[in-house]
């Protein structure tokens, strides 16, 4: 059983305003069987932090191309991606290019 | 998972870059972005002996306006040339000029963000109201179904033209990345669009040409044929390749022929005429006659091509001291008074104004003077198109002018004229940032803390650029090469 995990989540580049704007979001994860991961953060954020047109943020259980992640300002290709660990106190950080420039 | 370590420094790094796939911190990103992007700048701008390219970068003591929207490109190319123009001492005289397009909830905190981030460069907002008499907005409600991205693309780059004469610049330099370039590439290639598919990708356009048909490649045949005789620069006749492919109208452009025909014309006697019509011509008139637009615009043109113009148009060094802004209804430039008076009594003429971005994407650059005075006289005697309703009657007349060209321009001596109404030679264009992926124009904005908007237009939904840019999204996942790779281009330093 995995203990909570506290998080700050962060939208940017455009990808806040699929979160009423809001692009700082303090997270208290659960506890659940399994460790999380990004794979399940993106889950949970669907359901509980997302506000409209998920297409436009995720698609199929990853992001959607053209949005950045990055974990404690390194890029998530570096860290393993959807399966990268989620630790206490991390910062994810989601920047979204799409758009006009 | 730990990050692995930084290439070139014992720190962890930040990213994977994508073209190399090399794993940098943080510090190294930004300095190899940087130092590649002065690369970059740096071979285009030198001369190659070997090559028949003029340079494609301004050279020191240009004056370069970088077309500023308030978004990441943008933002980034100000940031960046600002930096390495102090770091290596290019002797750049940099200033911004940005558009404003009339679309609400769009453009307003864009430019708020230009002027949040100009620091102590330059500004000039122009606006596609004052130009062309309508803003994108209202031009919608004329256009049933229509995608107004066509219009509002096309006119933009006419606006950035306009911009850039009053404020007698060298060069534009404009903010598309790799990715824009390749989603163009994919553009034209979807749509069939030949002509345009090599110029996307050039380093840059309105530069003065080689001899025609000098080691061109097929596919820059284009460019080749916009050079006459090797003296002049290519015009607006082919648009901006970001927009190049949004054709207004449904009109079939054909740039090449269009360019031979104007070709007939001897680019000098722009610049030995004009200044005798324009003492001819009661410039400071606000009756917004047709004469008086026209030498209007050929003052513009003049700080573009003479010496004594170009001197009074630019802005004086303290300029970039003591910061300025101006909008198109208070243009205070310094020591470019006239020109920036007449340019804004061009825009006095909305209906004058409306017709000429459209002759550039409707192929028809060399309309004698004689022709567009007459349809201009005709066109002023009108109100200018404030409401919607009068938008819709400009755009339907823009056919009926391509259509009189060819038989106008039978006559030689309207064809003397020609240059005191046509909007080239075009103020070259470059693209600093053409090697640059858009994750790390991204990453770079953000690791440098700059500020942009990252909003996106109301209408982008339905561009067409939209199909290319999620086909490209999906290619890219596949192979991270792609953008370079449909650029068909080795950037310096990666030979």
């Amino acid at each position: 059983m995995a203990a909570p995990v506290s998080l700050q989540v962060e939208f940017g580049g455009g990808a806040e305003l699929l979160f009423d704007g809001v692009k700082k979001h303090q997270v208290t994860l659960p506890c659940q069987p399994e460790p999380w991961d990004i794979r399940n953060l993106l889950k949970w954020i669907k359901q509980n932090l997302l506000k409209e047109r998920p297409e436009l943020f995720m698609q199929g259980e990853s992001v959607r191309p053209g949005i950045l992640v990055l974990i404690n300002d390194a890029d998530w290709e570096l860290m393993g991606e959807l399966d990268y660990k989620l630790q206490d106190q991390d910062n994810v950080l989601f920047i979204s290019t799409l758009h006009g420039g | 998972m730990p990050s692995p370590r930084c290439l070139r420094c014992p720190a962890p790094s930040s990213l994977r870059r994508p073209r190399t796939g090399e794993t940098l911190c943080r510090r190294c990103f930004v300095a190899a972005f940087e130092d590649e992007a002065h690369r970059a700048v740096t071979a285009a701008a030198a001369p190659s002996p070997s090559s028949p390219r003029p340079p494609s970068a301004p050279k020191s003591g240009e004056t370069v306006a970088v077309a500023a929207s308030g978004g990441k490109d943008s933002t980034v190319l100000a940031h960046l040339l600002s930096r390495l123009d102090r770091r290596h001492g290019y002797g750049y005289r940099l200033m911004l000029l940005a558009v404003d397009e009339g679309i609400a909830g769009y453009r307003e905190a864009s430019l708020r963000a230009v002027r949040r981030g100009r620091g102590a460069l330059p500004l000039l907002v122009v606006s596609h109201r004052d130009l062309f008499g309508w803003s994108v907005d209202e031009v919608g409600a004329g256009l049933g179904g229509g995608s107004r991205c066509t219009f509002c693309g096309v006119f933009r780059r006419q606006a950035l033209e306009r911009g850039a004469r009053a404020l007698g610049v060298d060069w534009i330099a404009t903010g598309h990345n790799a990715d824009d370039i390749a989603e163009t590439v994919l553009m034209n290639f979807l749509r069939g669009d030949v002509a345009r598919l090599r110029r996307a990708a050039t380093e840059a356009t309105g530069t003065p040409g080689t001899p025609a048909g000098a080691t061109m490649a097929p596919g820059e045949a284009t460019e080749a044929t916009t050079s006459p005789a090797g003296t002049s620069k290519s015009s607006g006749t082919t648009e901006n390749p970001t927009e190049a492919t949004k054709n207004p109208m449904g009109t079939t452009k054909n740039p090449v022929e269009t360019t031979r025909s104007s070709m007939k014309v001897p680019v000098g006697s722009m610049t030995t005429e004009n200044p005798m019509e324009t003492t001819k011509n009661p410039m400071g008139t606000t009756t917004s006659s047709v004469e008086t637009t026209m030498s209007s615009t050929k003052v513009s043109e003049d700080s573009v091509t003479t010496t004594s113009f170009t001197g009074t148009t630019k802005t004086p060094p303290e300029a970039a001291t003591k910061p300025m802004e101006t909008t198109t209804s208070s243009m205070n430039i310094p020591g470019g008074s006239v020109t920036t008076k007449n340019f804004m009594e061009t825009s006095a003429s909305p209906m004058e104004t409306t017709m000429k971005p459209m002759e550039t994407t409707t192929s028809s650059m060399n309309i004698p003077t004689d022709s567009v005075t007459t349809k201009s006289s005709t066109a002023t005697t009108k109100n200018p198109p404030e409401t919607t309703t009068s938008s819709v009657e400009t755009t339907k007349k823009i056919p009926k002018t391509t259509a009189r060209h060819p038989k106008a321009t039978k006559d030689p001596v309207a064809n003397q004229q020609v240059p005191v109404a046509t909007p080239w030679p075009a103020v070259p264009r470059c693209k600093p940032l053409r090697h640059a992926y858009e994750k790390e124009i991204v990453l770079y904005a953000y690791f440098e803390g700059l500020d942009y908007v990252s909003t996106e237009c109301v209408y982008a939904p339905h561009a067409y650029r939209g199909h290319a840019r999620n086909l490209l999204k999906d290619l890219e996942a596949t192979r991270p090469s792609t953008s370079t790779a449909l650029q068909g281009v080795c950037p310096p330093g990666f030979t």
